[in-house]
């Protein structure tokens, strides 16, 4: 009988420090197939183990990217890590984005913070595929200019898509300017900038948890229907395959169900934003 | 039907039982009852009202190691023994059958469950017991072999092959008695419909009985440690003085637990008692029975027993939905 527990070893081949807290990592994997959205458990033996979503594309062969913000035991350990040293995974697990269901449809990403990190992998997907997909438009916000992940990507996204970035603060973490010329503002405000209708667009939300409800209100006031909306979610999978009981948000697993949701399908449920 | 089995031929069951397995059964401890390893039939007490911790522990053992790391690799730790639980009550057995749903595809549960032997036993149902109300005082083949009580024998009922090589045996017999119905029935303290209480336990979000029980409850998880269905875990690594060496340990967790629903950076889903206790019973009475068809709840009545603030969860299902 499988172990549905057992990780399986994989090699470091690449670090890139996006900011002081985060850091992509590229893990060497073979016959591994997954689709944006979907996730998987980490291990560090000794420490422990800790969901991450993917953030490379399907289309991208031979390893997997994982974005990183070291936040607990096991990614603070991972971030000590170096190039050529070994990490366990087991996945990838949960469903991800629909892209059966959106196809042919634009689509407006709307990214807070880490969650930049699903995102990036879905959006790299669709642009790989872009004539399966309508008008893409990204929306992305951090907390600081130098909080901003994939910065070496902002030209490529500014040519492929309709990009638009804004910080809450331009001040740098230690209070000193930045030099930030761009907008300024939680990601919300962006939606005033848009200069066109996504009311029969597809919307795809990641970001910390206060972020939602505000970004599904400006998808609503845009004439969006809730049933066009998918959020991923985040909870603690720590069996990632519906036992554990940690990523239960009444009757879904976000480990099984999720962590990308239909928003009218979790609407109802309490506690699931 | 079933086959006769004299009371003082029980004696000779347990010795064959015994030697093949390791047997656990009821036995008295102060003034309780607890599960525990027998090797004198005469320990056993047969006729217990309820044991403080349920079976689950040979099951899914409160802390066992799942991989040990051996030169940075994982090794599996994989359980070789063989159990048999004595002497369970109806709903025992059937919260078994319970898990059973959950960990069909788990290597370390299906390990130790493949090789195991469970013997039910009539009960007399106490004042906490509801287990009519969840469907768990009728006999399935998560048992064995079940031993109904009457006047001064037992009826002996065999539901798999373990259970009847064990039937086949001289000390049953050689009578066949024929029994209408095998089910444990009374008169429960308060009446509720469990599956229309789950059914709209998500509309019933705000009812007050959430936040005046919270108010009393001490968050203290008993409740849960002796419930014999709830399973939710926690995995955590283990070390020595080198981090390479060391074990992945699954203990028992609860979602009682301030810490359960948290995550990295500190947001919290369930920050508020409310909520959390809540969760037993969403979860218990709803996202269970969308599983798997029926509640993970066999109306034991443990967790009113064991509970130190005195909260009665057939009060609370009587308040969402009282008969």
């Amino acid at each position: 009988m499988e172990n549905i527990y057992k990780p399986f070893k994989s090699k470091i081949l690449k670090i890139v420090e996006q900011t002081c807290d985060t850091k992509v990592f590229r893990l060497e994997v073979k016959d591994f197939k997954y689709m944006p959205g979907q996730f998987v458990e980490l291990s560090i033996p000794g420490i422990g183990e800790a969901p991450i979503s993917i953030t490379s594309s399907p289309h991208e062969e031979g390893y997997i990217d994982l974005c990183v913000r070291r936040v607990g035991n096991v990614t603070n350990a991972l971030h000590r890590m170096n190039v050529g040293d070994y990490v366990w995974i087991r996945g990838p697990y949960g469903v991800g984005f629909p892209f059966e269901t959106i196809k042919g449809k634009d689509i407006v990403y709307v990214a807070g913070g880490i969650g930049m990190a699903p995102l990036r992998s879905s959006l790299r997907y669709v642009l790989h595929k872009k004539k399966d997909f309508g008008k893409v438009t990204l929306l992305y916000g951090a907390r600081t200019p130098a909080d901003l992940l994939y910065k070496e990507e902002f030209d490529i996204w500014a040519k492929e898509c309709n990009f638009l970035v804004t910080v809450d603060s331009d001040k740098l973490p230690d209070g000193k300017p930045s030099g930030w010329k761009g907008n300024i503002g939680v990601v919300t405000t962006l939606f005033a900038k848009l200069g066109y209708s996504i009311k029969d667009a597809i919307g795809i939300v990641c970001g910390p948890p206060a972020m939602y409800k505000f970004v599904i209100q400006e998808f609503r006031k845009a004439g969006m229907p809730d049933s066009s909306i998918y959020i991923s979610l985040e909870r603690h999978m720590k069996c990632g395959v519906g036992k554990c009981q940690h990523c239960q948000i009444n009757n879904r697993y976000v480990c099984i169900d999720g962590p990308v949701f239909n928003y009218a399908d979790v609407k109802h449920l309490p506690e699931s934003i | 039907m079933g086959k006769k089995i004299k009371k003082e031929n029980l004696e000779k069951l347990f010795a064959d039982i015994g030697k093949e397995y390791k047997i656990i059964a009821p036995i008295k401890k102060r003034e309780n009852y607890v599960f525990a390893e027998v090797e004198d039939f005469s320990e056993i007490v047969l006729d217990y009202p309820m044991t403080i911790l349920p079976p689950k522990e040979f099951i899914m053992p409160y802390k066992e190691p799942i991989f040990v790391f051996e030169n940075g690799e994982f090794g599996e730790v994989i359980p070789n023994e063989k159990i048999a639980l004595f002497a369970l009550h109806m709903c025992d057995v059937n919260a078994i059958g319970r898990l059973d749903f959950v960990f069909w595809n788990d290597l370390y549960y299906k390990a130790r469950r493949e090789k195991m032997l469970i013997v039910g036993i009539s009960c007399k149902p106490i004042e906490t017991c509801f287990c009519k109300s969840t469907g768990a005082n009728v006999l399935t083949n998560t048992c064995d072999l079940f031993l109904k009580a009457e006047e001064d024998y037992y009826v002996g009922f065999s539901m798999t092959e373990k259970g009847r090589k064990l039937l086949s045996q001289l000390y049953f017999g050689p009578e066949t008695v024929y029994v209408r119905e095998v089910k444990i029935d009374y008169d429960e303290k308060l009446q509720f419909d469990i599956y229309a209480i789950g059914k709209r336990i998500l509309e019933d979000y705000n009812n007050p009985v959430w936040e005046e029980t919270a108010k009393n409850c001490l968050a203290c998880t008993n409740c849960t440690l002796v419930c014999p269905l709830c399973y939710c875990f926690d995995v955590i690594d283990e070390t020595f003085v080198v981090p390479e060496e060391g074990k992945r340990i699954r203990c028992w967790d609860s979602c009682l637990l301030l810490s359960f629903a948290r995550v990295a950076g500190g947001h919290n889903f369930r920050k508020d008692l409310k909520a959390r206790y809540r969760n037993v019973y969403t979860h218990k009475f709803r996202t269970f029975v969308d599983e798997f068809g029926v509640p993970s709840c066999v109306g034991c009545g443990r967790c009113t027993t064991f509970c130190p603030a005195e909260i009665d969860m057939r009060e609370i299902l009587f308040r969402l939905g009282g008969a």
